[in-house]
């Protein structure tokens, strides 16, 4: 299919839809002494204070949401992870995070290559990403896409295994935006997604159960430098 | 919607599921009413959902909130609202942001239109597969059997919305669409439909599905989204699930289609923060959903995967009327459903007997607004008006409010029944006169201890408690003597005691 008959618009023209709903609004002519949005005041917004203890925050609600929380150091994550990873009883391992291949295969595990394309990550038994940001308030990982992980890493694996660097645990989600969120500053990844525990649905009488669809274990592992 | 991808398997009529939520027009609320009260089993399963999420989710936002809470809905509210009064700037910033993401932006003036541009979408690219996450979107355009009838087979695939698919049922709640079915109905539908060993056993039934799902995540070509938020600024679609299921319909498919209503629209991330931070709280009393996606244009150059393209699907149906009116507010609504967790009618029937896509003090609202308030007459008078869907609302849609100016528009446009018209009517000549007034209640006194009489329940002395109650059980007053006492008037009315009492000065 060529660009040109991708980029055909269906439906209604932009100018008919739009037309609607400035005559709906009751706008006539141009819009430039439109009223300021409502401010989002800090004051009343913001739940936690970058000054706080955000590392041990993030540590407690994460856990809250149902995530398993390791504090290491830079030369514990290798090991961290490969014990995680074992004791998961996971086999097929992908990993988006240099300097962990060598550590997991020693262990032996099978480590899936990316190169063949998408398949292999459906059998996947274990995933390890890293993270762009992680939130204290909420006990939140924010996974974007890019050229290493893309999108399906962090959601096909039964165990999702997340390296946090303590700098990039913010403390409240307008902090994200204002280090991540783009604001002009360049293109935001086309996938950001924030996780805020295992995969959950309580769709049958309400009983709490894991792993529906997405990861039914999230591994955070907090690396303090 | 469930009933539909039955419809174009077989070509057949409408099934089950399309006539809870697409009943014939006008629609009559009594006969599902009644039904609803002789089912113990769904009053007691809905009643405790709600009332378990309603007490979760106050705790949580007092917790978090503290005084807080009433600003920030208020806060909340004031954003959607800005963004509703200047709705055409913010769509056209939002246009223009996500086109230069990558998006193709298609605009559609109704259900007809938005159904006929995914369907073409999925002809053109030659999709046969559509995997679908929740979306009261594509219930209410009824997406499903538009796409069925096209050839291509949808599959829902959010736990409870797939189980619903299954079985031909209907969704009752816009959270939890099958808070009115048990697990032994989930046992026996995935015994009948996908051959599955029977259980009761709750996470043996989530494996099932996921099983069964993981085969159609994998062959899917187009995924469907809806949208819970759109941010101008950036051209983002906001996708709040927590199942996963979201992800996977908007990563793995090669097509990725959002079909969002355009009331969703809010201005920049950090008004999107203000919103995000009430929905799962007021909704499932958690402080974020498990998955939060902010999605904006497909896969970049260099990324490994996610959909070769992004179609966004902007649908009026009905918005821009609501806009143009006084109740612009209504749009506000981030579809949370604190109102229904909240309504003690919602509580005691589920979401059926409203009789369409939106159900609860919302939908008793939005659908006579959308759909016709004569087609949908019943709905603004099943509430008590107390209140706790505006208290409950996390961005203060005054819904007392605009359910009383339903019923006014009622008798305005006269599509009130035939009964309540006559008892109006004698009532407003009753108490027209000062004569009237005394006739007419001193009717009602002499009728009522006649009854406490024949009933045997008129005690002698006057105060109220001494004076007994009616035992009266014949119809029409035992509707309400059933269930409730009614206490014997006294012999003389009010006025005249008051009098009796001026003159004894403090003789009771």
């Amino acid at each position: 299919m060529s660009e040109s008959v991708r980029a055909e618009q269906l439906g209604e023209s932009r100018a008919a839809f739009m037309a609607r709903v400035r005559q709906a609004v009751g706008r006539r002519g141009q819009a430039e002494s439109m009223e300021t949005a409502p401010e989002v005041d800090e004051a009343l917004v913001r739940l936690v204070s970058p000054q706080d203890d955000v590392v041990e925050l993030f540590t407690r609600r994460a856990t809250a949401a149902g995530m398993r929380v390791y504090h290491v150091d830079n030369t514990g994550v290798a090991g961290t992870v490969t014990e995680i990873v074992r004791a998961a009883g996971a086999g097929r391992v992908a990993v988006a995070v240099d300097g962990l291949m060598a550590h997991l295969r020693e262990a032996g595990a099978t480590v899936v290559d990316r190169v063949d394309g998408n398949a292999a990550l459906w059998e996947l038994d274990a995933a390890v990403t890293g993270v762009t940001a992680a939130i204290a308030e909420t006990g939140t990982l924010v996974c974007c896409s890019d050229a290493q992980q893309g999108r399906l890493l962090s959601l096909l694996a039964p165990v999702h295994v997340a390296i946090v660097r303590s700098s990039d645990v913010v403390a409240d989600m307008l902090d994200y935006w204002d280090r991540f969120g783009g604001d002009g500053a360049g293109p935001v990844a086309s996938s950001q997604v924030m996780i805020t525990g295992p995969s959950k649905t309580s769709d049958i009488e309400g009983v709490l159960i894991t792993g529906v669809h997405g990861p039914g274990e999230v591994h955070v592992v907090v690396v303090d430098p | 919607m469930s009933g539909e991808a039955e419809v174009g398997r077989s070509g057949g009529g409408t099934s089950g599921g399309g006539r809870i939520l697409f009943p014939p027009l006008p629609y009559r609320m009594k006969a599902r009413i009644t039904q609803a009260l002789g089912n113990e089993q769904l009053q007691q399963f809905v009643g405790q959902a709600t009332d378990r999420k309603t007490r979760e989710s106050d705790a949580v936002l007092t917790e978090t909130f503290g005084d807080r809470l009433g600003p920030l809905r208020e806060l909340a509210g004031r954003i959607k609202q800005h963004t509703l009064d200047h709705l055409d700037v913010y769509l056209e910033r939002f246009v223009d942001a996500a086109t230069a993401a990558g998006s193709h932006v298609h605009f559609a003036s109704d259900a007809e239109q938005a159904n006929a541009i995914c369907v073409q979408i999925a002809r053109r690219e030659g999709c046969r597969l559509c995997v679908k996450s929740k979306s009261m979107l594509t219930e209410e355009i009824r997406l499903n059997g538009a796409l069925a009838q096209a050839g291509v087979e949808v599959v829902e695939t959010d736990l409870g919305e797939f189980i619903i698919q299954l079985d031909g049922d209907a969704p009752s709640h816009i959270v939890t669409p099958m808070i009115h079915k048990d697990r032994r109905s989930v046992g026996r539908v995935f015994e009948r439909k996908l051959g599955a060993a029977y259980s009761e056993d709750p996470v043996e039934l989530c494996q099932v599905a996921r099983q069964a799902l993981r085969q159609r995540f994998r062959a899917a070509d187009l995924g469907v989204t809806g949208g819970n938020f759109l941010v101008a600024q950036t051209g983002s679609v906001v996708v709040c699930t927590n199942e996963g299921n979201g992800r996977m319909c908007s990563s793995v498919p090669r097509v990725h289609v959002a079909m969002v209503g355009m009331e969703k629209l809010v201005p920049t991330y950090r008004d999107l923060t203000v919103l995000l931070k009430l929905l799962a709280r007021s909704s499932t009393a958690q402080a974020m959903t498990v998955y939060t996606q902010v999605l904006t244009g497909p896969r970049r150059d260099g990324e490994r995967d996610g959909p070769q393209q992004m179609h966004i699907v902007l649908v009026d149906n009905g918005r821009s009327a609501i806009l143009r009116s006084e109740h612009r507010e209504v749009l506000r609504c981030i579809r949370c459903g604190a109102c229904l967790n909240r309504c003690p009618v919602y509580r005691k029937l589920g979401g059926h007997p409203y009789g369409a896509v939106y159900s609860g003090p919302i939908g008793a609202v939005l659908t006579p607004m959308l759909r016709g308030l004569v087609n949908y007459r019943d709905l603004p008078q099943a509430s008590s008006l107390c209140g706790a869907c505006y208290e409950g609302c996390p961005v203060r849609i005054d819904l007392p409010g605009h359910l009383i100016w339903l019923r006014k528009q009622s008798v305005s446009q006269g599509v009130t029944g035939l009964r309540e018209r006559i008892v109006f009517r004698v009532w407003a000549w009753s108490v027209r006169w000062v004569s009237t007034y005394r006739l007419s209640s001193w009717l009602c006194r002499r009728m009522l201890r006649a009854m406490a009489a024949v009933g045997g329940n008129l005690a002698k002395g006057d105060r109220c408690s001494a004076r007994g109650w009616i035992g009266w059980r014949v119809w029409p007053l035992s509707r309400w003597t059933a269930a409730r006492d009614l206490p014997t008037p006294p012999a003389d009315s009010f006025r005249k005691w008051y009098a009796k009492y001026r003159k004894g000065s403090g003789d009771e």
